[in-house]
């Protein structure tokens, strides 16, 4: 007997181990570079030709070179840059290699635990549930080819791929219950380290500078931003201003956030100050998609209950650390709380009405002009709210570019753009007036799934607006783009660009842009409703949902009780399984004859009289006889109905001989169980 | 039990003294219509067992002595050119061997050469004898009844077990016990009293009682017995390789006439259990390398009679 190390790999299952290795790199597909896949086509196919005898496996130096290519090609591909994306790049050009000195069958179980960790790896990047399908798809064609990899190389008939798969699922059908009592109580142990992904300078979604060409970008994109849902009644569409940043820094082109004053008050911080208490607030479980930034987004007057959030000075939800992963928060919003309604501090007075010292001379001086006429702050915001509504400006997602003094340009020539156009114009006049304002970046409005009532944000939600600082009043909102393109805060992007079907415009075949076809946008709800349910139950279910369920479920507090829980639901699980076990190894009878004859016999081997393998039933009866010889007539009279019944008469499948014989049987029984009482209650007898 | 089949049983019993088992044993053989391979040291009665049978019976006798230079023709026969009295003309003339009988004692079949026991085998198989062209059928009934010698086994050749399987028992006669020796002192010469038996077995009633062993029954309950000795001894036994379909219907075809022996229309499992050794050593005696127990016994011992 060979040991495995040395074992040949069985014909059938170099085609499950490619197979396998092939579904584990799947998952891989947004971030290989596609050198890789060349890579993976080439090691695939020698390794084929060697199965199939054309090639041979590559010699020493084949081997070494291809080893320092690879690597090679990982530190150039990805810049000699340390990120998730190089190093599973590096490790799946090693588990290519590994195919080409796959010989043994210890090779073979080599790959197909890297083909596991591959595709564990995989979910780093991916994580839909589209992807756990998949993974699942996977996980069962590994451990095919690990069944295949086990059978024995020299046998003659071959198992069938489909037998194969068969007990695959069979076994990871054993191992669900497992699957789910590690999902559910196995410790949620934070990452000991981190690597950031490469991609992160890649990812659509805010930046904490405004250009408004940025914007513009985002309404392309259809990517997901946020998905929300409502603990109570859900706001008006025209009320759902996610805010994300406040800009309140002006070069002269571009708002970007200043860094002042950016203390925070970390979660559970103090409720917003609200007028009426009767003022009803907003909850929200907010499922927001990793940005890479610590920003979280919330509706005005945001209260931080969720930990490791915070509520910062200027009213936006933040992250202790920037979201790699996407993330799942509650958050608690009063809507009509007065902010900073006191007075506000020198340092931000100062920095809310920052200017650059020269240029747009035009908007300056318009801004002159309305303090100069109306004096107040709030009739002159509500002037330059009505100079938008009423003056001949136009919503569009391409306007020309502008030149130097481009707030200038916008307000008095061109007057086209998009939201951040509208925002970034109205704070610069608020501000040449003397008034202190900022502008709002975040999301507006969002798609509202009314089957399962939840709101998804996608990225061409992006919007920008204004808000300004009245006496007493604190920060109020005001949205220029709802005075020029009403549609838009109504009923969102699509519609405000129904004219210039602008809408995606460099997506053709989004099935965004073709909601007008009713069944198709069903089933995109439908789509999107199921990767939700995923988000919202499977993937965000973290450490304090963990403990929040097993304290709601299962009375357990501390990490020792969820140690104890896991253990005893192990424990539960081996004591299920070997019962099942022994429960299939119960003795099976072909006939209630054998039974009772069984019986029969293990009742007299209590009695000191044990069947003997290889026995006829009339020398066992006999032996019978012989030890209680009181039943001596019983017994015989037994042997010749067995006799007939088994032998002379072939009735066995008779019900109303095989009755007969086993009352008999049963009275035999009987009888020993008394006599052997009475022996035993007069033992001199 | 038919009388003259008793009373035969009775009369060899009595010249073989103290082998009841084997006189059934070589009875059964004889309805079953199978061949009958004694396994003994010389002078323990395998002739005079073999004389005694043919003549309870009434059969016709022959004997061949094996040896070392016997050829096939000196078992089939041959054709000799004889030329007509007084002419010039004549004709080749066929010269039947002495396997031309009812009973052939083939003794000692291990000294001749291979060929010369393959004619005899093939003769044994068949029931007829082709020669230069012409079949001739044997006599019915025809009985071969071949003895070895288990030791001192230089310049002879063993049966393979091809041709092993084609006895359908093979007997040990053993020494006789003490009683049966001294019996045996005291009595008159056994070639005698085997040659001088009465014939007790009429050919008529022995076809007749050949034909009955197929109306024996065996019920669905000795089947799967039957069933599960040749599963032991193909799958879990441990054996080289297991018992032949021919083997499991010479075993249960065995059983049958054991059974009809001892007056019975029906097979019991005993009766497979009495005849098991006698069937089976010889076909599995190669496939075993346990040493101790005999194939027979670990069947015997590890095979569910009712399961």
């Amino acid at each position: 007997m060979t040991t495995t190390s040395s074992v040949q790999i069985p014909k059938g299952a170099v085609i499950w181990l490619l197979l396998a290795t092939a579904t584990s790199l799947v998952l891989h597909a947004s971030h290989l570079p596609l050198g890789f896949w060349g890579l993976a086509l080439v090691v695939a196919g020698w390794r084929w030709m060697v199965h199939l005898g054309r090639a041979s496996y590559p010699g020493k130096m084949v081997k070494a070179t291809a080893v320092v290519l690879t690597t090679l090609a990982v530190i150039v591909t990805f810049d000699r840059s340390i990120s998730l994306e190089s190093a599973s790049a590096f490790l799946i050009a090693a588990c290519l290699l590994k195919l080409l000195e796959m010989r043994t069958v210890r090779d073979a179980q080599i790959v197909v635990y890297m083909a596991f960790l591959l595709l564990a790896t995989g979910f780093l990047f991916q994580q839909d549930i589209g992807s756990a399908l998949w993974g699942i798809v996977s996980a069962g064609i590994i451990t095919s080819a690990m069944i295949s990899v086990q059978q024995n190389p020299y046998a003659e008939s071959k198992t069938s791929m489909r037998t194969n798969a068969a007990m695959a699922s069979r076994i990871l059908l054993l191992s669900l219950p497992m699957m789910l009592m590690l999902y559910f109580l196995f410790p949620r142990l934070g990452p000991l380290w981190s690597v950031g992904l490469q991609s992160s300078q890649a990812k659509t979604g805010m930046t904490d500078v405004m250009a408004p060409a940025d914007i513009a970008q985002l309404s392309q994109s259809t990517e997901l931003a946020l998905r929300v849902s409502f603990t109570d009644q859900r706001p008006a569409r025209s009320d759902l201003y996610w805010r994300g940043l406040t800009l309140d820094h002006y070069d002269g082109r571009r708002w970007q956030v200043a860094n002042t004053s950016r203390q925070v008050d970390w979660a559970p911080s103090v409720k917003p100050d609200v007028a009426h208490a009767r003022v009803q607030s907003i909850g929200y479980d907010i499922i927001q998609e990793p940005t890479d930034q610590p920003w979280l987004f919330a509706l005005r007057g945001v209260q931080a209950v969720e930990a490791n959030t915070g509520r910062t000075a200027d009213d936006r939800l933040i992250a202790r650390r920037p979201l790699y992963q996407r993330q799942r928060y509650h958050a608690q919003s009063w809507p009509q709380a007065i902010l900073d309604g006191a007075e506000l501090t020198a340092e931000a007075r100062r920095q809310q009405l920052q200017l650059p010292p020269q240029g747009n001379p035009k908007a300056r001086a318009w801004a002159d002009q309305l303090r100069r006429s109306f004096v107040d702050d709030q009739r002159i915001v509500a002037a330059l709210m009505n100079t938008f509504a009423e003056s001949s400006f136009h919503y569009t997602l391409q306007p020309q570019t502008l030149g130097q003094d481009d707030i200038d340009a916008f307000l008095f020539d061109t007057r086209r753009g998009f939201c951040a156009h509208y925002a970034g114009a109205m704070v610069f006049v608020a501000r040449a007036a003397g008034i202190p304002a900022r502008v709002v970046v975040g999301y507006q409005g969002g798609e509202w799934n009314e089957q399962e009532a939840y709101l998804t944000v996608r990225q061409f939600d992006a919007h920008a607006w204004v808000e300004v600082w009245l006496p007493s009043q604190g920060w109020l909102r005001f949205d220029p783009t709802a005075q020029v393109a009403p549609d838009r805060i109504e009923y969102g992007l699509q519609r405000a660009l129904a004219q210039e079907d602008d809408f995606l415009r460099e997506q053709f075949f989004s099935v965004h842009r073709l909601q007008h076809v009713q069944w198709l946008n069903r089933l995109r709800l439908q789509l999107d409703s199921i990767n939700y349910y995923w988000h919202r139950w499977v993937l965000s279910y973290d450490r304090q949902r963990q403990s929040q369920l097993l304290q709601g479920w299962l009375g357990m507090k501390t990490y020792q009780d969820i140690l104890y829980g896991l253990a005893i639901g192990v424990a539960l699980l081996f004591v299920f399984a070997s019962s099942w076990l022994l429960w299939q190894q119960r003795p099976r009878y072909r006939n209630r004859f054998f039974k009772a004859w069984t019986r029969l016999q293990k009742r007299a081997q209590r009695f000191g009289v044990a069947a003997v393998q290889g026995e006829t039933s009339n020398h066992y009866l006999q032996r019978l006889a012989h030890a209680f010889p009181a039943l001596r007539s019983e017994i015989a009279a037994l042997n010749r109905v067995l006799e007939a019944y088994l032998y002379r008469n072939d009735d066995l499948n008779d019900p109303e001989q095989t009755r007969v014989v086993i009352r008999q049987m049963q009275a035999l029984r009987w009888r020993l169980s008394a006599r052997h009482k009475s022996n035993h209650d007069q033992p001199h007898s | 039990m038919s009388v003259a089949l008793q009373s035969a049983i009775e009369s060899v019993n009595a010249v073989i003294l103290g082998k009841e088992q084997q006189v059934k044993l070589a009875f059964s053989c004889l309805l079953a219509k199978g061949h009958l391979l004694i396994e003994d040291l010389p002078g323990m009665g395998k002739t005079t067992l073999s004389h005694a049978l043919a003549a309870v019976t009434g059969l016709d006798y022959n004997r061949i002595q094996f040896t070392s230079d016997l050829l096939p023709a000196d078992i089939l026969g041959v054709s000799i050119f004889e030329r007509e009295a007084g002419t010039e003309l004549g004709r080749f003339r066929f010269h039947p061997g002495p396997v031309f009988t009812q009973v052939l004692l083939a003794d000692e079949i291990n000294r001749a050469t291979p060929k010369a026991q393959s004619a005899l085998l093939e003769a044994m198989e068949e029931g007829q004898v082709t020669i230069e062209g012409e079949t001739r059928p044997l006599p019915a009934p025809f009985f071969v009844i071949a003895t070895q010698n288990p030791i001192s086994q230089s310049g002879t050749f063993p049966l393979p077990e091809s041709q092993l399987d084609r006895f359908l028992m093979r007997i040990q006669l053993g020494y006789p016990h003490q009683e049966a020796e001294r019996a045996l002192l005291l009595g008159q010469d056994r070639r005698d009293m085997a040659a001088h038996l009465a014939e007790a077995l009429p050919k008529a009633e022995l076809l007749r009682l050949q034909q009955q062993v197929n109306d024996v029954q065996a019920s669905s309950s000795v089947i799967d017995y039957v069933q599960r000795l040749i599963a032991y001894t193909r799958y879990d036994g441990g054996f080289q390789y297991g018992l032949s379909p021919r083997g499991a219907l010479a075993l249960l075809r065995s059983a049958k006439a054991w059974a009809l022996i001892d007056g019975r229309a029906f097979v019991l499992p005993e009766d497979i259990q009495r005849v098991l050794p006698a069937v089976v050593d010889h076909r599995l005696a190669d496939a075993a390398q346990h040493g101790g127990h005999s194939v027979s016994q670990q069947l015997l011992n590890h095979v569910p009679v009712l399961l």
